[in-house]
């Protein structure tokens, strides 16, 4: 390890701090009420796999249904 | 004080290592230690906190956190920190947000840390996660109470960690295969939309480089949210034990791509989704899933779907199913949901006949190759938009909610919109779309029997109608309304009783504000029936966002007086209807005409109702009498003791003489007060003066002037002649004539609106201050809809709610019946002469040159001020130049004007010559006289009021050929307000723009009282600026009515090149 700071205009003052902010919410965060628009998964054409003959598409959905329920 | 860090690295997607520093530690590790040279080891961290106490620190936060580090492996791990003097240098958060000190530079440390897996990771994240504070306090065995500071780097990772959970929440997820440190997972991998990209991109750019070991934020960013993803999404499938779950059935045994798909969908369920692989094994299975998701992910979706979910809401019909008896309820709502083509909306299906199989499916199957699948996959989108519908899931096969009245009533309001903006086809009772509403009837009946009182109480209506005054009460009667038909009491009563948002009335379904229906209820109650006085009944009906106990007024039922002022008649109709006649007293100079007679009554029917009025009658048909006759009757119907004291007259000095003079005349019953003059009386004289006075003739000068003391007395009733000198409601003059008292106003104006709108709010809320609100108000419901937007049903609402206090006939008006001789107009074309030419064309060369540069005020104020100087060289050189020269032969206007004028001498008709420059007419005065060899007057705005008296007087003298023939007069100073009907010559030497202004001084001569047919000849230079103007103006006549108008101030916003040609001079313009 090489010691850097020769030189530079306190190049490490912010080495501890970061530039953003924790997203707040007048409520307690809820995921998305209200969504209506298509998931991401209803945006895409049905998926050429299947497991034991049955279609991928079919078997996530009452996976997307747990995530936004 | 203890500060707590984090780090993200490791295998498999990673770790979450926390470490803290101790202040107690701090002070003992200061001292000059030389660090070691490069390639040395990492030497321990002097404060940093040792990985079992931090454990204990969590557990002293809160007993989940001590839960999840008793989870945690105590690791030994590397970092990087800024170093002084061979120790690192504290964080800010252990300093307190004291500054770092200089001079530091960057070396290795190793710290005692608490390593999180991921599953563990996430849980702690989000309970540290907090925006709002980065400290807190735990207990320790010992030391007690410690204050923990959380440090830059800890509260990033539960700013990403937030973000994933935010995804996984909406659904922003999507399965794929990766490979990790060289070996496949199944993983869950967020997927971003534009929002929650910007977010993801400033937190990588404001990553604290303490927690990036080096690395790009980016690359730290997305390794942390996909593995705080994949664990985020296998907590919430923890929760639903099954969802993933393979198919019953055979497995792909020996099959190895199916193999592989199996083993890669049991991952997604099952712990860290790493897919075990045997040494050895080929992965050429995995890589084709792999690729296959991949393109999967890349694929994009249809364009539209083919089927939606539909929704219709069914009103209680038939029997309640619940009720063994068969009754009715109306509690029993259906809401179906049903499957519908985009593209063929008729192929409509209920979720019943789908489940049914069958043809239902059949037809559907032409759209989607799973009509159920996508029936469902639609709910599920549904119950995304709106919770309320997740119960229909309950079902095996959903087909429908019921619903009671407050649930139907909430679809209704939120969910059917809400589902409809996100494409769901909703079907709502058609009574829904028109609602049925409710408001306050009112029903108003004349004077409460003995109510009147005040003054004229005791004194029988010599008419012998039983007449409002405005002291009289009316009864009235507030009743609620369905649509404007009363309701019942029975039917109010049902209403109350019914405290829900539902209701059914009359076999309809409508919509009510329990609270709402309280309200007027308990109004109805305790204010339904009363008296009033007509004046605030009035006012609250005309205001169109009047609520009555919280409801609009839906209906009103009048009858007499207060229904005529109600009416939708005309104008003058109305002022015939239900208004008694009035009976003028025998010495009244002369005899009304009906529809004057008409006004009159009017007139004083809103006086007794305590109601200001604005008779707007056009010019020359006789305002003056029809004020006078009002007080002359006033006068002759009650004794001199209960005579209602003075009325102040105020108008235009040159109007001063006019009223004196007519007051003698009609009206000599009248005890008539002139305050004008330098020796008008002040202090006791004028309150004696006043005191034996019927009618006080003022100027608006002296209303300014002498406000204070005009203001100390009680004026019956205040009458402001030409209105229109109070449009502008800010002007001083304007304010104080509002600011006398007085019982009753009346206005009286024939151009109500010169220009815009808000004149006619000036000089109404004069008559009945505060009835039509605040001029802004005004501006921002009628005037700009009305003026700008040509908005007909604010204009409709506009006349409704002014007619009543406005009665305006026009000449042309049959019910008039003014048997006025005719007036020919014409315009008289003028040519320049070389001269004017020449100074015309260099008066436009000049603004053009000068508009080069200049733009805003300036240019405007060079525009207007080009605009006068050619309307002055078209009249005359001398005019502009000012130069006191010569006037003969130098105008071609001034040629044609002593052309006609001797004209019409010869025929011994009277000439009114009217010029907006007083200069000109001065100039005219002294030519004129000599050239025509007549006498010529000249009324202009410097005479005083008794010279202009004698002009009026000596025009009006019949005298064969020997009077004078020409009447020069300045527009300002003779343009209203002057009875000449001795001429029937009008000319108009110059333009004004505004073609009311032109009308009333035409007006002069073409009003009652003239016998003769009325030439009006405007005089307009050819192939100039005036010849424009002439066109516009005569757009703008067709517009007046409309009281739409712009001065000529929109002439300054022509860009350069209009305005080129507007004022460039054509050929014919010049004579020689």
């Amino acid at each position: 390890m090489n010691d850097d700071s020769t030189g530079a205009a306190r190049p490490l003052d912010d080495y501890w701090v970061g530039d953003f902010t924790l997203r707040q919410d007048e409520l307690p965060p809820t995921p998305r009420p209200g969504r209506a628009g298509p998931l991401p998964v209803e945006r895409l054409a049905a998926p050429d796999i299947t497991v034991r003959g049955r279609g991928l598409g079919t078997l996530l959905a009452p996976v997307y249904r747990a995530l936004t329920s | 004080m203890f500060a707590v860090h984090a780090l993200w690295h490791g295998p498999g997607g990673g770790r979450l290592a926390l470490w803290a520093e101790d202040a107690r530690a701090l002070d003992a590790a200061r001292g000059p230690v030389p660090y070691p040279g490069g390639g040395a080891m990492a030497r321990p961290h002097p404060f940093a906190c040792p990985a079992a106490l931090l454990a204990d620190l969590l557990g002293g936060i809160g007993p989940g956190l001590g839960w999840l580090a008793g989870q945690a492996a105590e690791r030994w791990t590397t970092l990087t920190l800024p170093s002084l003097s061979g120790v690192p240098t504290a964080s800010p958060e252990l300093l307190g947000g004291r500054a770092a000190p200089s001079g530091v530079s960057l070396h290795a440390w190793r710290v005692p840390a608490l390593v999180f897996e991921p599953a563990e990771a996430a849980q702690l994240l989000g309970e540290l996660f907090d925006p709002r504070w980065a400290l807190t306090s735990a207990e320790l065995d010992g030391p007690g109470r410690v204050d923990v500071a959380y440090g830059s780097s800890l509260r990033w990772l539960t700013a990403v960690h937030d973000l994933a959970w935010r995804l996984v929440g909406g659904g922003q997820v999507l399965p794929a295969l990766v490979e990790l440190d060289g070996a496949p997972y199944a993983r869950w991998q967020p997927v971003l939309g534009t929002a929650d990209r910007r977010e993801a991109t400033a937190l990588a750019e404001g990553c604290p480089p303490v927690a990036r070991a080096g690395r790009p934020g980016t690359v730290l960013l997305a390794e942390v949210l996909e593995a705080l993803t994949d664990r985020e999404v296998r907590a919430t499938l923890a929760d639903h034990p099954g969802v993933v779950r393979l198919p019953r059935g055979v497995g792909a045994a020996g099959e190895p791509d199916g193999q592989a798909a199996e083993r890669w969908f049991a991952g997604l369920g099952a712990g860290d989704g790493l897919l075990a692989v045997e040494p050895g094994e080929p992965r050429a299975a995995l890589d084709r899933l792999a690729d296959r998701l991949a393109a999967w992910h890349a694929s994009g979706g249809p364009e539209q779907p083919a089927v939606r979910l539909c929704f219709r809401l069914v009103e209680p019909l038939g029997p309640d199913p619940a009720d063994p008896e068969g009754g009715t309820s109306d509690d029993h709502w259906r809401l179906e949901f049903l499957l519908q083509a985009v593209d063929e909306p008729s192929l409509l299906v209920t979720a019943g006949e789908l489940w049914a199989g069958g043809a239902a499916v059949a037809a559907f199957e032409r759209k989607v190759e799973d009509p159920q699948g996508a029936y469902l996959a639609e709910l599920d989108r549904a119950v995304r938009c709106r919770t309320e519908l997740r119960q229909a899931l309950r079902a095996g096969r959903p087909s429908g909610l019921t619903l009671d009245r407050d649930t139907a009533l909430d679809f209704l309001r939120e969910a059917a919109p809400a589902l409809t903006s996100a494409g769901f086809g909703v079907l709502l009772p058609s009574w829904w779309q028109r609602r049925p509403r409710l408001g306050m009837a009112l029903t108003v009946r004349g004077a409460a029997p003995g109510a009147a009182a005040g003054r004229t109480a005791g004194t029988p209506p010599p008419d012998g109608h039983a007449w409002l005054n405005r002291d009289a009460v009316v009864a009235f009667q507030w009743r609620l309304a369905l649509e404007g038909e009363p309701l019942t009491a029975e039917e109010l009563a049902d209403l109350a009783a019914a405290k829900r948002g539902l209701v059914r009335v009359r076999g309809q379904w409508i919509e009510m504000n329990v609270r709402q229906i309280a309200d007027a209820v308990d109004f109805l109650t305790r204010q339904g029936v009363g008296e009033s006085r007509p004046g605030r009944l009035l006012q609250l009906i005309l205001d169109p966002g009047a609520l009555v106990a919280g409801l609009p007024i839906g209906a009103v039922t009048a009858t007499g007086v207060f229904g005529a002022l109600l009416g939708e008649r005309v104008a003058d109709e109305r002022a015939a209807a239900g208004h008694p006649a009035v009976a003028l007293p025998a010495g009244f100079g002369a005899t009304l005409r009906p529809y004057q007679e008409r006004g009159v009554a009017w007139l004083r029917s809103l006086g007794r109702l305590g109601l200001g009025a604005v008779l707007a009658d056009d010019m020359g048909l006789g305002k003056t009498v029809q004020a006078l006759a009002l007080l002359a009757a006033e006068r002759g119907e009650l004794a001199d003791s209960a005579l209602p004291g003075p009325t102040l007259l105020v108008c235009p000095t040159s109007l001063i003489a006019n009223w004196r003079r007519e007051a003698a005349r009609f009206a000599p019953m009248l005890r008539v007060h002139v305050q004008h003059g330098p020796d008008r009386p002040t202090g006791d004289e004028l309150r004696a003066a006043v005191a034996g006075a019927d009618l006080v003739i003022t100027t608006y000068g002296l209303v300014q002037r002498d406000g204070p003391e005009l203001r100390g007395i009680a004026w019956h009733r205040v009458i402001a002649d030409e209105a229109q000198n109070i449009k502008n409601s800010a002007t001083a003059q304007s304010r104080a004539l509002r600011s006398l008292p007085a019982e009753h106003r009346i206005a009286l104006t024939g151009t109500p609106v010169e220009n815009r709108l808000t004149e006619l709010h000036a000089i109404l809320d004069f008559a009945n201050p505060g009835l039509l609100g605040s001029a802004a108000a005004f501006k921002e419901r009628y005037a700009i809809p009305v003026e700008q937007h040509a908005n007909t049903e604010r204009t409709a609402e506009l006349l409704r709610r002014t007619s009543p206090f406005i009665l305006r006939r026009r000449k042309d008006d049959p019910a008039v019946a003014v048997a006025l001789p005719p007036k020919q107009e014409m315009t008289v074309w003028c040519t320049l002469t070389a001269e004017q030419a020449g100074l015309y064309q260099a008066v436009v060369a000049d603004l053009l040159h000068r508009l080069r540069g200049i733009k805003g005020v300036q240019r405007k104020g060079a525009v207007l001020g080009a605009l006068g100087k050619l309307k002055q060289v078209c009249n005359h050189p001398a005019q502009l130049l000012h130069d006191g020269s010569a006037v003969a032969g130098r105008s071609g206007k001034l040629a044609r004007l002593e052309e006609v004028l001797a004209e019409a001498l010869a025929e011994g008709d009277r000439t009114l010559v009217f010029t907006q420059y007083a200069e000109f007419g001065t100039l005219l005065h002294r030519h004129l006289a000599e050239r025509l060899d007549t006498e010529v007057l000249y009324l202009h705005g410097r005479l005083s009021a008794r010279r202009r008296d004698e002009l009026v007087q000596r025009f009006q003298e019949p005298g064969g050929g020997d009077g004078p023939g020409v009447f020069l007069l300045s527009l300002k100073a003779g343009g209203t307000g002057l009875n000449l009907t001795a001429a029937s010559q009008v000319v108009h030497l110059d333009r004004w723009w505004n073609p009311a202004v032109e009308q009333q001084a035409t007006d002069r001569a073409h009003r009652i009282g003239q016998h003769r047919t009325v030439q009006v000849r405007r005089f307009v230079c050819a192939g100039t600026v005036e010849e424009r103007i002439a066109g516009m103006i005569e757009a703008k006549r067709a517009l007046a009515e409309a009281a739409v108008g712009e001065g000529e101030r929109w002439l300054t916003d022509l860009s350069d090149g209009e305005l080129r040609e507007l004022l460039t001079l054509t050929e014919e313009a010049i004579a020689e």
